[in-house]
């Protein structure tokens, strides 16, 4: 007996779901992205301390990540730096870092310097950097928060008469 | 004249839902794996430097000008007043309040500056120092709560260690 030839049908595939995907994938991608958030150079590790202000408007060139164990100049480690170990060792290695970042064109020497650590660092740890920027000439500083912008429920109390801060 | 064509078989509509029905899973799988919802913010302090020194000795006019220090140690804030760029004390401003319950502490210095804010004009810059035990998010907190109360101190100087330059 002979059996009637199906005709086989070609495989499609089918691009439009993928496209559509991909389409609205990039759409969300591109308005929650920060370009603030990707500025910072942080350890993936640290936990901020949560905070009510708001966003910084303009990221400090100079970012530098203290804990106990290392000090991080723009996402980089600074050999030889372990705040824990004495009080001033190795400092003078950060300092000529710092020094040379300063110089570079993009690196105003009045720029502000942000600084981040977790939220369990000692404070004595941040208060020596600040000293010893402070003896550098840099007279601003940032400490790093984050801001929890969708719990409105979790910002401190403020008076009716004062201005809300964007991005609570 | 009446035309006699061939009557097309015509199809009923189907609207085709799987492509939108992937969409919205990956959708909502990406958008729950991606939820962070938080910002990045700064608090912001300037370091002690002879021109702010400068600045707040001639801080003199008729009315009164208050400057606040906040010390920060034993898991406690204590708030001092001062006046003529901290040379005479504010008996009236001093306060000591506790950190234990951070939240509630928090929000017990908030009303405390807001009150402070409704009863005097003029506020200069405020110092501030933590204890060196004291862990960056408290220490952080404490400085978020102060610069919330707009007006309470004209800038935030941070009283830190001296070191050789």
């Amino acid at each position: 007996m002979k059996l009637a030839r199906r005709k086989a049908a070609s495989p499609k595939l089918v691009l439009t779901p993928f496209i559509d995907l991909l389409t609205t994938l990039m759409a969300f991608l591109l308005i929650s992205f920060s370009p603030e958030e990707a500025q910072v150079k942080r350890s993936a590790q640290v936990k901020l301390p949560a905070g009510t202000l708001k966003m910084l408007e303009k990221i400090p060139h100079l970012q530098i990540e203290i804990s106990k164990d290392y000090v991080l100049l723009d996402g980089k480690k600074v050999d030889g730096v372990v705040p824990e170990q004495g009080v001033d060792a190795g400092w003078d290695h950060l300092k000529t870092q710092i020094q040379a970042k300063v110089k570079e064109p993009s690196t105003p020497n009045t720029t502000p310097v942000l600084i981040m650590a977790d939220r369990s660092t000692e404070f004595r740890y941040v208060d020596r950097l600040s000293a010893h920027l402070a003896s550098m000439g840099h007279n601003s500083i940032f400490f790093m928060t984050q801001t929890k912008a969708l719990a409105p429920s979790k910002v401190l109390p403020t008076p009716a008469s004062e201005p809300k801060e964007a991005g609570l | 004249m009446k035309l006699y064509g061939k009557r097309r078989h015509e199809e009923a509509p189907d609207l085709n839902v799987t492509p939108m029905v992937d969409l919205f899973v990956s959708l909502i799988a990406f958008l729950l794996i991606t939820a962070a919802f938080v910002r990045i913010g700064g608090v912001k302090v300037n370091m002690p430097s002879a021109k702010a020194a400068a600045e707040s000795t001639m801080q003199k006019s008729d009315k009164l000008t208050v400057s606040l220090t906040f010390e920060v140690a034993n898991n406690a804030v204590e708030v001092n007043g001062f006046s003529d760029a901290f040379a005479t004390e504010v008996p009236q401003i001093k306060k000591t309040i506790s950190l234990e319950d951070s939240k509630a502490g928090m929000a017990q210095l908030h009303a405390y500056l807001t009150e402070l804010k409704t009863k005097y004009e003029s506020f200069g810059s405020a110092l501030y120092h933590a204890s060196p035990t004291t862990t960056y998010e408290i220490a952080v907190q404490v400085l978020d709560t102060i610069q919330s109360v707009q007006g309470i101190s004209k800038d935030t100087i941070l009283a830190a260690g001296v070191v050789e330059p």
